[in-house]
């Protein structure tokens, strides 16, 4: 890492959806530069909102890159049921002796009455709004999930395994997992914008995570954040382990957010939308939270249903510092976790 | 309120992180406006017209903090920062108010590897004092010497320390906002800060009271937060407070910190406390009901201490006798 001039931009927007029409509640724009010292053991970052004269084009840069209003797609979520939306688009610039890049995000997150939410991207909207909207209102209580089988669908498996895999490789813990299993941070098809370099200037390469200590991508919220090794796109392939679904099984359908913690080496994860099938039987349960240790998640782990898909993202917080993370999964079966 | 409101500020930040040390200097110059439906924030062009803050303290601070701790326990993230700051607020149809203020702040997460324990740290106020010191110091020792477990210690009555009083003010009055009936010998209210006296709109934060007789409801809370020009402001009790019965019982145990943070759930409060008791540290889970939790404190003999949690809150020593 050397020494580098790093800029940001964000546009962040709430709007309700009701029948009265859009209305746009909230909207935020900042946007400052960070002159940013490798010093020993750490940053020096001088920061400011303020761009002098010749950082006017960086400025500019930035401003067009985000001045496209999103009144339009909000308007596209309109399926008559009332939904708050938040848009926040981000662009970064950034400048060393070897690169100059400038580069743009964008998340959307739709959040139902219900409080049940999706964090998607432009492209993935119609996709990820179908799948919010298709969930139903709860119908009983989790008593254990512990004691049933678990199917990971719709791409969930790859929030458990964020938490189990990929932020204990921003932390260099390890792990023992399944052969079958690979997990991997691949910056280049991050859904919510391509990384191609990190916000230090350096290449942003795919690597694997369940291995020795991964290098993982510089990241950071603004320009007046320090940057941290982070996530950036985790993609989850299970390689020819096919599982067969338990007649009697919890399906998770939707997980609203997680957490690890490196002292414990536990995981937790509420799960907000989620069905109990027994046959022909189906009960959308209440929301619940998953605890368990790394190693009883490993464990539990017997194979997949299919191919990976895209998970709606994670806004994945660390040190304070909030950054979207892509998250894509095949459905992953565990086995009930009381019987590890 | 409506109106234009303006900030400048500049801060200087300690950050120790698993990614090192770092050092960040912020100037900012932002605006917020509100037209009683849309709340606009943005970054604006002049520089910030503020002065640096001085630093030095920060550096004393890790200072403190790193002498403080024993062999067994260190430092998993840390932030210091001190920061200036001058706002305007104009009202529509109002004249302009203009107010400054400085502050500094530290947190900070101490763990105890082998034991798997953690303390979180949140210390402020307007400088760095002894007082801030004094828990540090107490706390870091505490943590040092927490035993490997072992049956559960009973006791008849605890002493709750000030973080931890202050963080479960917050955590009452919402739960007493809710059950209006319960634990009414208990009586929180907006307080005063000597330094911190004027809340997001610049209007004075008087006291008021938030529980008990004379009660005055969220919906009037008189004051506003707002942390950063970044976010709406928002009603808040400011600089909570209690005022409890007194007591001659005496602790079999002094609770000094909380191990994780405080969760209310279904009117059952679960603490999870670092007590000790003589040159002994063990951890003590108590599971109380709200209504019992709020009927069973008593004022301890300790000078309150600011604590930056939400709005504020003011914690001294009290005693849980249930």
């Amino acid at each position: 890492v050397h020494d580098h001039l790093f800029a940001s931009a964000t546009r962040d927007e709430t709007w309700t959806l009701a029948r009265g029409g859009i209305t746009l509640l909230e909207e935020k724009y900042e946007r400052g530069l960070a002159r940013t010292h490798v010093a020993r053991g750490g940053f020096e970052i001088e920061a400011s909102d303020h761009f002098g004269a010749k950082e006017k084009d960086i400025a500019d840069a930035l401003d067009r890159s985000l001045a496209e209003p999103m009144d339009e797609m909000v308007a596209e979520c309109d399926e008559g049921v009332p939904l708050r939306i938040r848009s926040i688009r981000e662009s970064r610039y950034l400048r060393s002796d070897s690169v100059e890049k400038l580069s743009t995000t964008s998340a959307l997150t739709i959040t139902t009455a219900a409080n049940r939410s999706v964090i998607t991207t432009p492209q993935l909207l119609h996709q990820h709004l179908q799948l919010l909207l298709s969930l139903a209102d709860a119908e009983e209580e989790v008593t254990d999930y512990r004691a049933v089988p678990m199917e990971w669908s719709n791409g969930t498996a790859a929030v458990l395994l964020h938490e189990a895999i990929g932020h204990p490789a921003q932390h260099g813990a390890g792990g023992t997992w399944p052969q079958w299993l690979s997990a991997a941070d691949e910056p280049g098809s991050n859904p919510f914008g391509e990384m191609s370099v990190d916000d230090c200037g350096i290449p942003a390469q795919s690597v694997e995570l369940n291995g020795a200590r991964p290098l993982l991508p510089w990241r950071r919220t603004s320009y007046r954040d320090a940057p941290l090794r982070r996530m950036s796109n985790l993609v989850i392939r299970a390689h020819g382990v096919s599982a067969l679904p338990p007649a009697r099984r919890l399906i998770v359908r939707l997980v609203a957010g997680g957490h690890y913690d490196p002292l414990t080496d536990r995981v937790s994860l509420v799960v907000s939308s989620s069905e109990m099938v027994d046959g022909a039987s189906r009960r959308v349960l209440a929301p619940f939270t998953v605890h368990e240790s790394r190693s009883a998640i490993a464990e539990a782990l017997l194979g997949s249903l299919g191919s990976p898909m895209v998970y709606p993202g994670v806004a994945c917080f660390d040190e304070g510092q909030r950054v979207f993370a892509g998250s894509s999964a095949p459905p992953l079966i565990t086995r009930a976790f009381g019987d590890s | 309120m409506n109106g234009r409101y303006i900030k400048q500020g500049r801060s200087v930040r300690l950050e120790v992180t698993r990614a090192g040390r770092s050092r960040l200097e912020v100037s900012e110059h932002g605006e917020a406006t509100e037209d009683g439906r849309t709340f606009v924030a943005r970054s604006a062009a002049p520089a910030s017209g503020v002065r640096k803050p001085a630093a030095s303290v920060l550096a004393s601070i890790e200072t403190q903090l790193l002498a403080a701790l024993p062999p067994t326990v260190s430092i998993e993230r840390m932030t210091a920062v001190t920061g200036t700051a001058k706002h305007r607020f104009a009202p529509s149809g109002l004249p302009e108010r203009e107010w400054s203020e400085s502050h500094i702040r530290l947190h900070a997460s101490l763990v105890h590897r082998e034991r798997a324990a953690r303390v979180l740290v949140d210390l402020g106020g307007a400088r760095w004092t002894e007082q801030h010191s004094a828990w540090l110091a107490r706390v870091a020792a505490a943590l040092g010497q927490l035993d490997g477990g072992g049956p559960l210690r009973s006791w008849k009555v605890l002493r709750l320390g000030s973080s931890i009083a202050a963080a479960l003010w917050p955590e009452l009055l919402v739960a007493l906002l809710e059950h209006p009936g319960a634990g009414s010998r208990l009586a929180l209210s907006q307080r005063r800060h000597d330094v911190f006296r004027l809340d997001g709109f610049g209007d004075p934060i008087a006291e008021v009271p938030l529980s008990g007789a004379g009660v005055v409801s969220p919906a009037h809370w008189p004051n506003f937060f707002r942390p950063t020009y970044r976010v709406r402001p928002v009603r808040a009790a400011f600089h909570l407070g209690a005022t409890l019965p007194p007591s001659n019982e005496r602790p079999d145990a002094d609770a000094v910190a909380l191990l994780a943070p405080i969760r209310v759930h279904r009117s059952v409060v679960n603490l999870e406390l670092l007590a000790t008791d003589r040159n002994v540290s063990f951890a003590l889970p108590v599971v109380i009901g709200v209504e019992r939790l709020a009927s069973s404190l008593f004022a301890g003999a300790q000078k309150e201490m600011w604590f930056p949690y939400a709005a504020g809150s003011w914690g001294g020593a009290v005693l849980l006798a249930p």
